[in-house]
């Protein structure tokens, strides 16, 4: 009996035991592959190459840096302090606190992060490619085409919004050491260079993306040549940090590239999954939503009023200013559907709303919303999200013009297209070109070409693009006194590099925040009542 | 016997030679070495030679059934009959006349050795039991070789024994651990129903847990349960099943368990039925029913600064509204409702008299200068009536006032405290049959247990449990035992932390009614447009239903409608099995085969119904059900041949045991989520846009193997000594570094022993003790591998892999020593220091690498721990018994070392609230922010001084921070001088704010030049880690009445309330913004909270606490009083009250015990952090026991 159960029973419970302890120990990662995994096959080398597309959207235009950017640059207001929305436009403006801990960490992580992952991701699938690790055939120069503009799109916004960068391509050994920061100009002279190539690229070939490389539309290899071309002209024109370097801008060459640049909108389009899309776009999700998120700023808007609203609310401390009804001859503005008595009326991008619900600092209340990117929310993000617009291409030609001598009339025609068509003014015909210095005004007793031109390039563009109307208002020296120019590197990286933190921004404090004051020798009181 | 060994060998060799090629693989060679002795045919016989006697108890003579009676290092043995007697056969030829040592042990009482000259035929032998209050042979199982008494151990393990669990009944394993033993850290976070505390044994082991836990290891009958693969499984358990539990608390002693019990070890073991009396058999029924309470609320601010009509007056305004006095007005004087949008503009509607921007004083220039003292009038949620065509309120003919205005109850606030919370109920019910008779042993319990928590509308926690265990002796030396369990969970999932409902709640006005409901019932029928304030896709308000903003000012959703509307579950199952196979061929050797198996089956559910309602999220309103389910499913197994010899005359014991086992565990988890459904009501992802339906999955598995080998040697019973090593190989290790052994040396001397003890009447027990032992704590299953994104048909760098990973490797030195003295005291006291290397580390890469990071060795974290543990038995007799217990423990914690970057963590459910400083030199738990100054002095050190003559400008205020004042005045001055708002510059070029708190801030030139990453406006500004814990448990019996209190403190440490740095945003809901029946003196306006919004000292507070735990009072009718009624043996009534007081300084939340359990501290005992979670609670509860 005992033998029976010692052997029916405890052998076997022993045998199985022993079995099962002669486990395999080395488990593959069944979540994630590793690099040998990931790019096993061409079709894979494609998919690092086009997400690299994806993550060069993605860096940019999320919430960081996207929405981030908007509130300093005083075209939006938003009574939540999420993505730095608050700090960033805290007025005085404050210093930008860069550590590791720093709340606001992610307004820069997010995009230099992201960039450099775009970067890198293109750079191994070139370096791949020219290994001849993989084959790709017949798609060998779209890959490479794509892959060099990912380089050069994701270098040139670095230039645009941090004050260093690293250079990084192909021919970077990153086993011999680690990269040197440089200045953000020979960032942006690298991007141009690598956007460059890719035109090279996409002149010297003929293919077709596929639809999902830039999502909603298969780009041709000329289509793309002009994207690259645009990119470029926006870039240069976007680089300078004063209103010196942007008169510096090698105009001529802005229209060159802009000559060669897109002939219709573009952009992606969103992948309907609402508040979980990937190919999303945080100013557009949430410009609409304007109960707790995205207003649109006075000083953006206050320029048409016609009342003495916006002169008043000027003429307030920050601390003092408060919402107020205007009363405006853009047709653009209102829609609080008052009758035919000659009040307001229209509003084709811009409501008239109720009252601000969030109780944030008053200078940043508004009763009006932007109206335009609506269908991306009613739609769950399935509709175009135009990130260049042709008018874009218009007021670039029409600055260009204003630095280089251009023709007035030719720039009144350029303008008027948005002042006239949209805005519902006179024709710009006859007015004067004014300087930089002028600000943003619309209406024409005291406008001029220059004014009009920053008055109408924010007004449509507004929210098209990740930082648009922060990187202008940079270059024509029209940013709240003390905002930062340009954003340090993330503490995280300066720490792994055993780099010194540093920052910008303040009123009046070191380290790179504008000095409108001293710059222009203006008092404080006239900026007050113009900005 | 050799022919039958040759035999087995034969066997065995042809069993490879079969083929079996996997095991020439083996690493467990031993393994193969112990099937021999396994395949030998038991050798013994069965004899008639036999043992027998009595036990009674020494003082009463009462007979004790259940006790244990063995030969030492023989398995001959057996347990005492209901009247106290006992007989066992020994081996034949056994029995020659040779003095053998005959032990009895009792729990409860001490053991005792008897040693008698055992002759062929019957030998008896009667004992009389000593009671054993201070549980000095309580007999402890973990760490250790084989069964062993306190009074020979050489490390410290914590003992919790079944009489201690008897005198108040345990409801979960944390209250069974609490207060019982030094060194054990349990924090209970949350008080949700159902969430298991933070169990911390001494010192953290981890700087970075992000992935595990710092809980420890968890056995449950020989189940091995690691709470960083399948969570702490302190909530599955019945507390009623315990028999008992060690707590083996560092390395020096755990490190038995190897690569996973950096943490230390908490083992329990369940109720087998093994005490009872031969052939006795027990029902048992209990029954607990009781109700729960908030222990206190938190204040918040009742009051406002809105504009008001402080006249007596009445009139009526320019759109005919009669204006009564302590309406809101506009500056114009028009009434207005600040909480219905598109009345009127709110122009001015902010300002009190106090601070008037249209007038203001000169100087005055500043911000938020409002003081919030104005008691509110109506309740926000009045549903105001707007007439469309002209935006106007449409007026009560009667009143003259608007439509829909109503009156807050007797002029009072709401109280929003209140009205969120509800105490809910408890009830517990168990029941259990348990038997023991010569061969068979067993326990069969069943548990139902509901408690509905303390948050109104939530169904709570429910939980069922099923629960055997079984041991069967198939013969004299072959054993068989099987522990099952099974359970069901229940519970809400509300939501805490940033968002949740706990977060609108703390936002409230004093005139937010939460379970105010719209007047119109159906449908959607308030759609808010352009005009009246909300376009459409934004918050939509449906009739009968709450109101979702019931204080718009506060933009926070109605903390009501979460759990109310919201269906959100958890649920899960939970499967336990154990076979165990017990064989002794010799009294020498052993054999024991272990194979468990555990399974936890776990699904989050929300479901949000078209039309549901979020202020913020308008994705949601269409509908949204999100399914998560996931499963562990762990494997172990182990064999373990364990010998166990006398030498030198029996002077010197040796045993020793060699095991191998293996682990094998499997995580998979799903999600799935669907949004807007085109059916109402449907819980179906295909009635779902598949546009907007989202899946992921993740799958981990683990395996390990072990070997480990432990012999214990005792020399003539006070020269004890122990050693071990163990190596162990696992998945989780980089394959470069797969093998990692670990070690522990440890010994005793019981001088008390020693013939020459010369304090044997003062002094009864008296060792010291000495260990070293080794332990390992092992990386999460991602750490070591090199992972790219794949999304969205695309793939991208994530986490760069590391081949060389390896386990944290923590070594500790323990020493201590245990005494009783004067007959009633035992004292232990322990000193453990631990030093841990290789800590894992996430270490960023450069940007350019494109790999965001990689797991690392790299930082040492080092504690020290001093343990104290003293016990009483200050009265036993036979109608009055009491005892007493007292435990503290002292911790220090120090990053020593740190290899990379200082870095600030950043807790879960804080909106990335980072504070946690964690930098080389620094004490792990130490605080970061933003410090004030609090002497006027120390502004003539500070960066940016100010000079001596300066120093007059300065005060200190109420408060106790400096504030500016300027020449000649006082603090006090603020309203009556209108000194608020006004500012000055001086001579270090800073300005400064009337009356507000001046921090240490800008950046420090000369730090950031030497490299620092430092900036001075950060600083340590607390510590989480207490000076001291202690804990206090007073057991009284009279008669049938027991009464036991538990008092447990801690002492020292700081808590984080992330809940009152919100509150002094801009909302302005603390209580401490709340001005009212201030002086004019010491108000304060908005500004002065509002500057203090960033991680700061101030939101820094005292954490200690002194816990009236627990509380129990029992009456037990004995048999004598029962007399067979009902054929009950016994019956006992009792209350028990839980968390009854707390005496502490903390008035900015419910609880000073409170944090948060994940995130990459892993422990809620270092995450101390109040943000807005569900407050702990008391209870108060009844229960009956009954026993046939």
């Amino acid at each position: 009996m005992k033998k029976l159960i010692t052997h029916s029973l405890g052998i076997p419970f022993m045998v199985v035991t022993i079995f099962l302890g002669c486990q395999d120990l080395d488990i593959v990662n069944q979540n994630q592959p590793d690099e040998q995994r990931a790019l096993a096959s061409p079709g894979d080398l494609e998919s690092l190459i086009k997400g690299s597309f994806l993550s060069w959207f993605d860096a940019i235009q999320s919430s960081t840096p996207n929405m981030s950017l908007a509130m300093p640059s005083d075209t939006y207001t938003c009574g939540w302090g999420n993505f730095g929305m608050g700090a960033l436009s805290t007025e005085p403006r404050e210093i930008l606190i860069n550590t590791s801990s720093s709340g606001l960490r992610g307004v820069m992580e997010g995009p230099w992060f992201g960039l450099y992952g775009a970067i890198s991701a293109a750079t191994d699938g070139i370096r791949n490619i020219e290994a001849g690790n993989v084959t790709l055939g017949d798609d060998n120069e779209r890959a490479l085409g794509f892959a060099k503009l990912v380089q050069g799109l994701s270098h040139g916004y670095i230039a645009l919004m941090f004050d260093k960068g690293f250079i990084l391509d192909e021919s970077v050994d990153l086993a011999s050491g680690i990269l040197e920061l440089v200045p953000y100009t020979d960032v942006m002279d690298a991007a141009i260079t690598q956007l460059e190539a890719a035109i090279a690229i996409f002149n010297a070939n003929d293919f077709t993306l596929p639809n999902d490389w830039i999502n909603g539309k298969a780009f041709t290899s000329a289509e793309l040549s002009q994207m690259a071309h645009s990119f470029i002209a926006r870039y240069m024109a976007l680089l300078p940090r004063d209103k010196t370097q942007r008169a510096a801008v090698n105009w001529s060459s802005v229209l060159t590239h802009l000559d060669a640049g897109l002939t219709e909108d573009w952009g992606v389009i969103g992948d309907g999954a609402g508040r979980s899309s990937v190919w999303y776009s945080g100013t557009h999700w949430y410009s609409s939503q304007w109960n707790v998120w995205q207003r649109v700023d006075y000083k953006l808007i206050g320029p048409s009023d016609e009342s003495a609203g916006y002169t008043s609310w000027l003429g307030k401390a920050p601390a003092d200013r408060d919402e107020f009804i205007m009363e405006t001859g853009d047709k653009r503005i209102w829609d609080g559907t008052l009758s035919a008595d000659g009040t307001q009326n229209p509003g084709s991008q811009m409501l008239q709303i109720g009252s601000t619900t969030f109780i944030r600092a008053s200078y940043g209340f508004s009763r009006y919303g932007h109206d335009r990117f609506k269908e991306v929310t009613t739609s769950n993000n399935a509709v175009p999200l135009v990130l260049f617009r042709m008018s874009e291409n218009d007021f670039l030609r029409a600055e260009a013009l204003m630095h280089t001598g251009g023709s007035t009339s030719t720039i009144a025609a350029l303008l008027d297209k948005t002042h006239v068509g949209d805005g519902g003014y006179a024709s710009t015909s006859g007015l004067a070109l004014g300087s930089i210095n002028d600000a943003p005004d619309p209406k024409h007793d005291a406008a001029t070409l220059w004014s009009v031109l920053k008055y109408e390039k924010n007004m449509d563009l507004l929210g098209t693009w990740s930082g648009l109307q922060y990187w202008e208002k940079r270059g024509w020296g029209d940013l709240t006194t003390g905002t930062l120019i340009h954003f340090p590197v993330p503490a995280a990286d300066l720490e792994t590099m055993g780099l010194q933190l540093y920052t910008f921004g303040g009123v009046g404090l070191p380290g790179g925040a504008p000095k409108r004051r001293s710059e222009i020798g203006e008092d404080q009181s006239e900026w007050n009542l113009r900005y | 016997m050799r022919k039958r060994l040759k035999q087995a060998i034969d066997e065995n060799k042809s069993f490879e030679n079969e083929g079996n090629k996997k095991m020439r693989k083996l690493r467990f060679g031993t393994l193969v070495l112990m099937l021999i002795p396994f395949l030998l045919l038991n050798l013994s016989a069965q004899g008639t030679d036999y043992i027998t006697g009595k036990i009674t108890d020494s003082k009463t003579g009462k007979p004790l059934p259940g006790t244990n009676i063995f030969i030492e290092l023989t398995n001959y043995g057996a347990a005492t009959d209901i009247d106290g007697n006992y007989k066992f056969n020994v081996g034949s030829g056994f029995a020659s006349g040779q003095t053998v040592k005959l032990t009895a042990r009792y729990i409860g009482y001490r053991s005792q050795t008897q040693q008698l000259a055992l002759e062929p035929g019957a030998t008896t032998q009667d004992f009389a039991l000593i009671e054993d209050a201070l549980e000095l042979d309580a007999i402890v199982v973990t760490g250790v070789v084989d069964e062993t008494p306190r009074t020979n151990l050489t490390i410290s393990v914590g003992h919790v024994s079944s009489e201690a669990l008897e005198r108040v009944p345990a409801i979960s394993v944390e209250t069974a651990l609490r207060g019982k033993v030094a060194g054990v850290k349990i924090v209970a976070g949350s008080g949700e129903p159902g969430s298991s505390a933070s169990v911390m044994l001494r010192a953290p082991t981890s700087i970075n847990s992000g992935g595990r836990s710092q809980d420890p290891l968890f056995i449950i009958d020989g189940i091995i349960i690691d709470p960083s693969i399948s969570g702490s499984p302190l909530s599955d358990i019945n507390a009623d099943d315990i028999e008992s539990i060690d707590v083996v608390k560092g390395a020096a002693a755990a490190s038995l368990y190897g690569s996973r019990a950096a943490n230390g070890v908490v083992n329990i073991i369940t109720n087998r039925g093994k005490r009872l009396a031969v052939n006795q058999t027990k029902i048992r029924f209990r029954s607990e029913f009781g109700f729960n309470d908030l222990i206190k609320g938190y204040p918040l601010n009742q009051s406002h600064w809105f504009r008001i009509h402080e006249g007596s007056d009445t009139y009526v305004d320019a759109n005919g509204v009669k204006v009564t006095p302590g309406d809101f007005i506009d500056k114009t004087g028009n009434f207005v409702d600040p909480r219905e949008k598109g009345v009127a503009s709110r122009t001015g509607d902010r300002y009190t008299k106090n601070y008037d921007p249209d007038n203001p004083d000169a100087g005055q220039t500043m911000a938020q200068i409002f003081f919030s003292d104005k008691p509110y009038k109506y309740i926000s949620t009045g549903d105001i009536t707007v007439d469309p065509s002209n935006l106007k309120p449409i007026l009560d003919a009667s009143t003259g006032q608007p439509l829909g205005l109503e009156l807050l109850p007797n002029g009072t606030y709401m109280d929003n405290l209140m009205q969120f919370f509800d105490p809910g109920q408890f009830r517990l019910n168990t029941a259990s049959i348990s038997q023991n008779t010569d061969v068979t042993n067993f326990n069969f319990a069943i548990s139902e247990r509901k408690e509905t928590g303390v948050i109104s509308g939530l169904v709570g926690f429910e939980r069922q449990t099923a629960r055997v265990g079984i041991d069967h002796s198939l013969s004299d030396d072959l054993t068989v035992s099987f522990s099952g369990f099974y359970s069901r969970v229940a519970q809400d999932d509300i939501s805490t932390g940033v968002g949740s409902p706990f977060f609108g709640m703390a936002f409230m006005g004093g005139d937010a009614d939460l379970t105010k409901k719209h007047l119109e019932e159906g449908t959607i029928t308030k759609v808010y447009n352009a005009q009246t304030g909300y376009p459409t896709g934004i918050p939509r308000e449906v009739g009968g239903e709450l109101f979702i903003l019931p204080d718009p000012i506060a933009e926070r959703t109605n903390p009501f409608y979460e759990p109310q509307v919201a269906d959100r579950k958890n649920s899960r199952n939970r499967i336990m099995g154990g076979l165990t196979f017990n064989y002794r061929p010799f009294n020498f050797f052993g054999l024991e085969g272990n194979f468990s198996y555990d399974r936890s089956n776990r699904e989050y559910s929300r479901f949000f119904r078209i039309g549901y309602q979020s202020a913020f999220d308008s994705d949601i309103t269409l509908g949204r059900y999100q399914k998560f389910p996931e499963f562990d499913e762990s494997l172990n197994g182990s064999m373990t041949a364990s010998f166990r010899k006398a030498f030198l005359n029996e002077d010197l014991i040796i045993r020793s045991k060699v095991r191998g086992l293996f682990e094998s565990t499997e995580l998979q988890t799903t999600y799935v989520e669907g949004n807007d459904f085109i059916v109402e009501g449907i819980k179906d992802l295909l009635a779902a846009d598949p546009k907007k339906t989202h899946i992921n999955s993740s799958m981990q598995q683990v395996r390990s193997n072990g070997l480990s080998m432990i012999t214990a040697m005792t020399f003539r019973d006070r020269y004890i000594f122990d050693f071990l090593i163990r190596r162990d190989e696992s998945s989780l290790f980089g394959p470069d570094e797969r093998e990692n052994n670990y070690y522990r040396l440890s010994g005793a001397y019981r001088l008390s022993e020693e013939p020459w003890w010369p304090m044997k009447d003062l002094i009864q027990e008296f060792k010291i003790r000495g260990s070293q032992g080794t332990a390992g704590s092992r990386p999460n299953f991602f750490a070591r591998y090199e992972t790219w994104a794949v999304n969205e048909g695309s793939v991208a760098k994530s986490t760069l892999g590391n081949k060389g990973l390896k386990p944290e490797f923590v070594t500790e030195t323990e020493v201590g020593l245990d005494m009783t003295f004067l007959g009633k005291f035992s004292l232990e006291l322990t000193r453990a220091n631990s030093v841990v290397v290789d800590q894992l580390l996430q270490v960023p890469q450069p940007s350019y690498v494109g790999y965001t990071s990689r797991w690392e060795n790299a930082g040492t974290l080092e504690t020290s721990t001093w343990e104290l543990g003293l016990q009483g038995s200050l009265i036993q007799q036979e109608d009055l018994y009491l005892t007493v217990a007292f435990n503290m423990d002292v911790t220090d914690q120090t990053i020593t070392k740190l290899g990379i970057p200082a870095y600030v963590a950043t807790s879960p459910a804080t909106q990335g609230l980072s504070i946690l400083r964690i930098e080389e030199g620094v004490e792990y738990g130490s605080l970061f922010g933003a410090k004030y100054v609090h002497d006027v002095n120390k502004l003539l050190d500070a960066e940016k001084s100010v000079t001596s003559a300066e120093l007059t400008q300065f005060q200190v205020n109420d408060e106790g921070l400096v504030v500016w004042v300027g020449d000649g005045k006082s603090w006090k001055d603020g309203i009556s001088g209108k000194l608020w708002g006004t500012q000055g510059v001086l001579s270090n070029g800073e300005t400064y704010e009337w009356g507000m708190p001046v921090r240490y801030e800008g950046l420090d030139q000369k730090k950031l030049a030497a490299g620092d990453s430092v900036y001075t406006e950060q600083f340590i500004i607390g510590s989480v880690v207490p000076d001291f814990n202690w804990s206090f448990s007073g057991n009284l019996d009279y008669r049938n009445f027991s009464v036991y209190a538990l008092f447990d403190a801690q002492v020292g440490g700081d808590v984080y309330s992330r809940t009152e740095q919100w509150g002094f945003g801009i909302e302005q809901r603390s209580g401490e913004a709340d001005q009212a029946g201030k002086s004019d003196a010491t108000k304060k306006p908005t500004r002065y909270y509002n500057q203090s919004g960033g991680t700061s000292e101030r939101f820094i507070f005292d954490g200690s606490f002194v816990k009236l735990r627990e509380l129990s009072v029992k009456y037990t009718f004995d048999e004598t009083q029962l007399r067979g009624a009902l054929g009950l043996n016994k019956l006992s009534l009792g209350v028990v009250g839980r968390n009854l007081f707390s005496w502490d300084n903390y008035d900015r939340g419910t609880d000073p015990e409170v944090g948060i359990s994940n995130g990459s501290t892993g422990s809620a005992v270092i995450s101390k952090i109040d943000s807005f979670t569900y407050p702990n609670f008391r209870s108060f509860t009844g229960y009956l026991e009954i026993e046939f």
